[in-house]
């Protein structure tokens, strides 16, 4: 029996209504996030990829409520975070905190580095001045910034310096979870390393959890013990770092990990190149997602909708093609 | 040897600004052969932008170049007369940027713009220019050139508009296409489509490119030669494969250790310690010196020259210089 893991999505559906037409008259349904059960170990990190609009985003934001989604469990040690009411939600924030993107936008301009890592010491423990200070001088320290650093504005740091207070106010409360949405995509390769480096030293230092979401394969690959592939707001496949990426079993998976040019000179084949693009969340293709830019589609693939399957422990994979049990309706 | 496609020789832009002179490229020296696919490769600030626009004369204000000469077919940029540089632009060299949604302008369609543009730098009659924008949309992998030439930028996705931009580029025939960062906003599966078709214009059309990017993957991809730029000079060129198998810069070198691969296991990403000095062209010694774990006395009282180190690889590093000369 595992233990229980710490987060657990349950059939999580997110639905944006989107309005269109003369005078809005004609509502769409955009098809953001549907269906995924997901979950991640204490100490784990799940690396959630995929391309623009696979709804990677969205389902972050669910697990911290900040969209409510349409359907669908977010249990965090086994409690339901969509059946709290705020009082509630507030105390579980605490344990769940997030780092986004640009930390330009993400922190106030009005803040010194010292507020805005002293903000959340305030709001959720009511701690008091002195003390505040002294925990955010040491988190300040954690994330490889100094004293000096403290009465500074965010326009006074550089983008890696920025995203390491960021990180700090999330971490200043002892959080056990953190979702990182793209932490690092704004910022250059030599910074980036930086960054990557101080995020597998606060993991191990804190044994936290992330919930790591990036389009960037070779980022993901670095922190993640496990990958969960999107395509189209479903999951394709979810597995092992090491077996999603050196034995890719999903098409897309296998399409997304050879499109990723590497830094070491090869022979490029420009034949294998996925072709099309990405449908729209609209009307997403009905079947299989992937079946308009699949190079294996049948017509099953067309018609039902491939559920996940293992295809090894703790490997899952959505494609009626490439699962062990090969439906027999396939066939005429 | 026959004279190279482009040839920038000790090139300087400084931008004055209220806070002082900010002088961003100091001194480089780069040469692109016709027909190659050449890579020019940095971070942010670097100065691989404003070099890619200094060539089409567009350094913008209140840049200016300082020093140096910009030699393109022979011609010399920096001494051309307005008018000619607009002729210039629309005929030998044409550019293609980051975002295509903002090089478009969302009120005209795709295919107006097009033809628009066919029809300024060549003349002729309208229905002539039509049917070469038909003819290009076919080139870049635009089906159905009829109806597409009929919608608005915003119909059309990310990679599609990017070649909407390159059809736009190839109409004057230019020898020489500058790509600024052309798939950086584009997913990876919709990248390396743009990256194949670059490939095939260049390979059926002999078109040389002047591919400028951050991303070394990339480069290592698609590009024969590459150039790492580092706070405004050329520490690095070559081959691509000798730059990448045995770089010969510390900087080339730390670079392609930062990245996170997703080919293989990594259990340190082995960052580049410091930033890039604030404004590097007032330094009088090697600019990488403070970051660089192999640096001594001497890196950091002089400016190394470019070393050569064979086959066209060279080094602007003192580690590369000839014994004796250290």
């Amino acid at each position: 029996m595992s233990p229980r893991p710490l987060l657990e999505l349950r059939g999580l559906t997110h639905h944006f209504a989107k309005k269109s037409g003369w005078l809005a008259r004609r509502q769409r349904v955009v098809h953001a996030v549907d269906d995924v059960d997901l979950s991640i170990e204490a100490g784990q990190v799940l690396g959630l990829v995929g391309e623009s609009g696979c709804g990677k985003t969205t389902l972050g934001r669910c697990v911290l409520r900040l969209i409510e989604p349409t359907a669908g469990e977010v249990l965090f040690e086994g409690r339901d975070l969509l059946a709290l009411d705020a009082g509630a939600l507030r105390e579980v924030r605490r344990q769940i905190q997030v780092v986004f993107q640009d930390p330009l936008s993400s922190l106030d301009p009005r803040f010194t580095v010292a507020a805005a890592v002293a903000e959340p010491l305030q709001t959720h423990l009511g701690l008091e001045r002195n003390d505040r200070r002294e925990r955010v001088r040491a988190m300040i320290e954690q994330v490889g910034l100094g004293e000096q650093h403290l009465d500074r504005y965010p326009h006074e740091l550089s983008g890696g310096q920025c995203q390491r207070v960021a990180l700090a106010r999330a971490m200043v409360l002892q959080p056990k979870l953190l979702v990182l949405d793209e932490p690092t995509s704004a910022l250059d390769v030599s910074v980036q390393a930086q960054i990557m480096d101080l995020l597998a030293a606060l993991k191990r230092t804190y044994q936290l959890t992330y919930l790591f979401i990036s389009h960037d394969l070779g980022v993901v690959r670095y922190l993640s013990d496990r990958i969960a592939v999107m395509y189209l707001g479903k999951l394709v496949e979810v597995g092992p770092t090491r077996a999603v990426f050196g034995a890719p079993v999903h098409p897309y998976t296998e399409a997304l990990l050879a499109s990723v040019p590497i830094p070491e000179p090869r022979a490029r084949r420009w034949d294998f190149v996925l072709k099309g693009t990405v449908p729209s969340p609209v009307n997403p293709p009905p079947g299989c997602r992937f079946h308009t830019r699949c190079l294996l589609a049948e017509t099953i693939c067309r018609h039902e909708v491939p559920p996940l399957e293992p295809v090894a422990p703790d490997h899952q994979v959505a494609c009626h093609l490439r699962t062990p049990f090969v439906r027999k309706e396939t066939s005429p | 040897m026959a004279e190279p496609l482009l040839r920038i020789e000790d090139l300087h832009i400084a931008f004055q600004t209220l806070a002082g002179e900010i002088r961003a490229i100091n001194g480089i020296d780069l040469e692109i052969e016709r027909g190659e696919f050449f890579g020019l490769v940095g971070e942010t600030g670097c100065g691989k932008t404003v070099t890619g626009l200094a060539v089409l004369g567009l350094v913008p204000k209140p840049g200016r170049v300082t020093r140096g000469r910009i030699w393109l077919n022979g011609r010399d940029v920096l001494s051309l007369t307005p008018r000619e540089l607009r002729r210039l632009r629309g005929g030998d060299v044409a550019m293609i940027f980051q975002n295509p949604a903002t090089s478009l302008n969302p009120v005209f369609t795709v295919g107006s713009q097009l033809v628009r543009v066919i029809h300024l730098h060549q003349g002729g009659e309208r229905r002539q220019a039509r049917a070469r924008a038909r003819e290009l949309f076919d080139a870049v992998g635009l089906p159905e050139a009829d109806r597409l030439m009929g919608v608005y930028p915003h119909e059309l996705s990310g990679g599609m508009l990017q070649r909407v931009m390159i059809a736009m580029a190839l109409s004057s025939r230019p020898s020489l296409l500058i790509a600024d960062e052309p798939t950086t906003a584009l997913d990876v599966t919709i990248q390396a489509q743009i990256l194949a078709l670059l490939h095939d214009l260049q390979a059926r059309y002999g078109i040389t490119v002047l591919f400028i990017t951050h991303d070394l993957g990339i480069v290592a991809e698609t590009c024969g030669r590459v150039a790492v730029l580092y706070a405004g000079q050329v520490a690095e060129v070559g081959p691509t494969e000798a730059v990448f198998n045995q770089p010969r810069h510390p900087y080339t070198r730390g670079l392609i250790d930062a990245v996170p691969r997703p080919n293989r296991d990594v259990d340190h990403l082995a960052a580049i310690p410091g930033t890039v000095p604030s404004n590097p062209g007032l330094l009088d010694h090697c600019l990488f010196a403070s970051r660089c774990a192999h640096a001594w006395a001497r890196c950091r009282a002089e400016q190394p020259a470019a070393y050569d180190v064979g086959d066209g690889h060279q080094a602007a590093c003192f580690l590369q210089a000839p014994e004796g000369e250290r």
